[in-house]
């Protein structure tokens, strides 16, 4: 059985509005978000019970990646791709799922693991892009994994929501995204291990290989762009203070209401 | 003419009423004619809302099988060529509408909170971070949008009136399978950080912590706590926000008799609105509000529950 686990790094001066970001040991250079960090702890969990899983991991990375991908390898996956070039910088998600795509078309898998959310803790757009790219099933925000009917064939998955939790059973070859809230762990490489060499278990790819035309990728290839950025939030706010009367349980019915909560 | 369609969420059995005011916000002024599909639903609830609902009854999608509803949406836009699509902001939305975009070569903007008419087609509102700067998104020119809509930000004027027409839609062809609903179970603990709406008790509500419950659930929330009254044993832990206990991201947060300390704030950077019920207007969480309600946290909690009863009433009537 062979699993694939796609990440992408988050630059340096990024911080997750959600959960704290996962360095990998205390490299200056690229980090996880947790979900996909989550999501390459599930795959290795599985290899360690199973010897016979194979996993690799594809890394997109804007910045250099080497410590992080061999880290990766150190604990304990069995191929580590960065997949890198300038001209990729600034591509959107469908892009994204484009290069990562081509980057599959050689490699076999029975599942394709990844994270649900983006930094800014909305949801991934690049899964199911790529789940379409490849012409796959897919699921995402997953909490639970049932870890003994996962099987070549498929998987029994949970989500949850704020109401209600549903258990999915999935066909493979599939995109499952995890959350970091189904609590797998990427671990740290013991410290015996982290000078060992893993060079032959890291590789790396650019656009020699994978032969985008300068069109097809980066700002170049997006549909949409960012034409203003506005300020806005709670700091720029202005407060309102009012008395418990009648006046103020009527101004806050009124904010109620045009929130959408009433 | 413009057409725009709109997507309703399966197994949501209520018109999308978000998505509706988000699709009239798209035409700004302009004929439009307004599309939705609906899969194993019910066409008739949409009657007055849009000009044409496309039904599909097709037992056989299930509710997880969105590559099924991507390739019914996209057969529809093959005929109609929308300008826009709409779908939720859900889970469900959120695994559908890129892979839409992907198929119909569109350009996907997800979690959009406002819709601006400008000179050259559409541009979308959509936050960029927690704090609430936004990023003003514009489409190229000709390409269909793909949008997904940040729940209960749009509201409409209500029914429009408009004459609908319901078409029947083919589930020939569209690809199934692979993804089957086993089972769903209403969740009886809720978790807080999933929580849209939370009603927050601290020392100020103490023992009285009950009291805020029906206000609650009448605004669709959850309760949660400081870790003053989880010290004092009057909440459990999984419901305690703050530094020690849970992050949270709500779109309301009503701290109800809650000091501030630094160790509460620092979990609530996430939280859209925050409304402060407390007895000191100088407490530190009310330089976080947007509305200071000075007062006794439990009697404006049952003054408020009043008048949303009131009118609801009223508008029942
Ligand atoms: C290491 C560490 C970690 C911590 N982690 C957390 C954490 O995760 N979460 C957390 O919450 N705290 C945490 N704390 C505790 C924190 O410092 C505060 O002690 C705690 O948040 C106080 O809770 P409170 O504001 O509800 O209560 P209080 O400090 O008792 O404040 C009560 C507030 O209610 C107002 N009030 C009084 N009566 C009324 C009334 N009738 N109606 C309305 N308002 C009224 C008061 O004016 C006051 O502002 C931590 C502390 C430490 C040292």
């Amino acid at each position: 059985m062979k699993l694939v686990c796609i990440a992408k790094t988050v630059p340096d001066g990024v911080r997750s509005d959600t959960e704290p970001l996962v360095p990998v040991r205390d490299t200056p250079e690229a980090r996880l978000h947790p979900d996909d960090a989550c999501a390459i702890g599930f795959a290795l969990d599985m290899k360690r019970r199973n010897s016979e899983i194979r996993v690799e991991i594809f890394i997109l990375a804007e910045m250099p990646a080497t410590a992080l991908a061999a880290d990766i390898a150190r604990v304990g996956a069995d191929r580590v791709t960065v997949i890198s070039d300038p001209l990729y910088q600034g591509s959107d998600s469908l892009t994204e799922a484009r290069i990562i795509g081509r980057s599959l078309d050689a490699v076999g898998y029975d599942c394709i693991l990844a994270g649900s959310q983006t930094v800014e803790g909305g949801a991934a757009c690049l899964p199911p892009h790529l789940a379409e790219v490849l012409e796959i099933n897919h699921l995402s925000f997953i909490r639970e994994i049932d870890e003994t009917d996962f099987t070549a064939s498929g998987a029994i998955v949970e989500l949850r929501d704020e109401t209600c939790a549903r258990r999915y059973g999935v066909d493979f070859p599939a995109i499952l995204g995890l959350s970091a809230r189904s609590g797998y762990r990427l671990p740290y490489p013991r410290l015996k291990d982290q000078a060992r060499d893993v060079s032959d278990k890291l590789c790396k790819l650019d656009n020699r290989d994978l032969e985008f035309a300068p069109t097809e990728v980066g700002p170049a290839a997006a549909l949409s762009r960012v034409v203003e950025l506005r300020a806005g939030g709670r700091k720029d706010r202005t407060t309102r203070v009012v008395e418990g009367d009648a006046a103020g349980v009527a101004l806050v019915h009124d904010f109620l209401k045009d929130m959408g909560v009433l | 003419m413009l057409r725009v369609l709109i997507i309703t969420e399966q197994a949501q059995g209520r018109v999308a009423a978000d998505l509706l005011a988000a699709a009239q916000q798209v035409a700004g002024g302009a004929p439009c004619e307004i599309f939705a599909l609906v899969v194993n639903g019910d066409p008739a609830a949409l009657s007055g809302w849009v000009d044409r609902v496309v039904s599909v009854t097709e037992p056989e999608i299930g509710e997880g099988e969105v590559r099924a509803i991507a390739d019914l949406a996209a057969a529809e836009h093959r005929v109609f060529g929308f300008a826009c699509i709409l779908a939720p902001g859900s889970q469900w939305g959120s695994m559908l509408a890129p892979r839409l975009a992907t198929k119909l070569g569109a350009a996907l903007v997800p979690e959009i909170c406002g819709i601006e008419p400008a000179e050259e087609g559409i541009r979308f509102l959509r936050p960029l971070s927690r704090g609430g700067d936004l990023a003003v998104i514009a489409v190229s020119k000709g390409v269909p949008a793909v949008v997904t809509v940040k729940p209960r930000v749009f509201h409409g004027a209500g029914r429009p009136g408009r004459a609908t027409e319901i078409l029947e839609g083919a589930g020939q062809g569209v690809r199934r399978g692979g993804v089957r609903l086993l089972g769903r179970a209403e969740r009886a603990e809720r978790d807080i950080r999933d929580a849209d709406i939370l009603i927050s008790a601290g020392g100020g509500v103490g023992e009285r912590i009950d009291a805020l419950r029906p206000l609650a659930e009448a605004l669709g929330g959850q309760l949660s706590t400081s870790r003053a009254l989880v010290n004092r044993g009057v909440a459990p832990r999984s419901l305690q926000v703050g530094q020690t206990g849970k992050t949270v991201a709500p779109r309301l947060y009503m701290a109800m008799g809650i000091h501030g300390a630094s160790q509460h704030v620092a979990a609530l950077e996430g939280a859209d609105s925050i409304i402060c019920v407390n007895t000191n207007a100088k407490a530190p969480i009310c330089s976080l509000a947007d509305i200071v309600v000075v007062g006794d946290a439990v009697a404006f909690a049952r003054d408020l529950l009043c008048k949303v009863k009131e009118e609801q009433e009223n508008a029942a009537d």
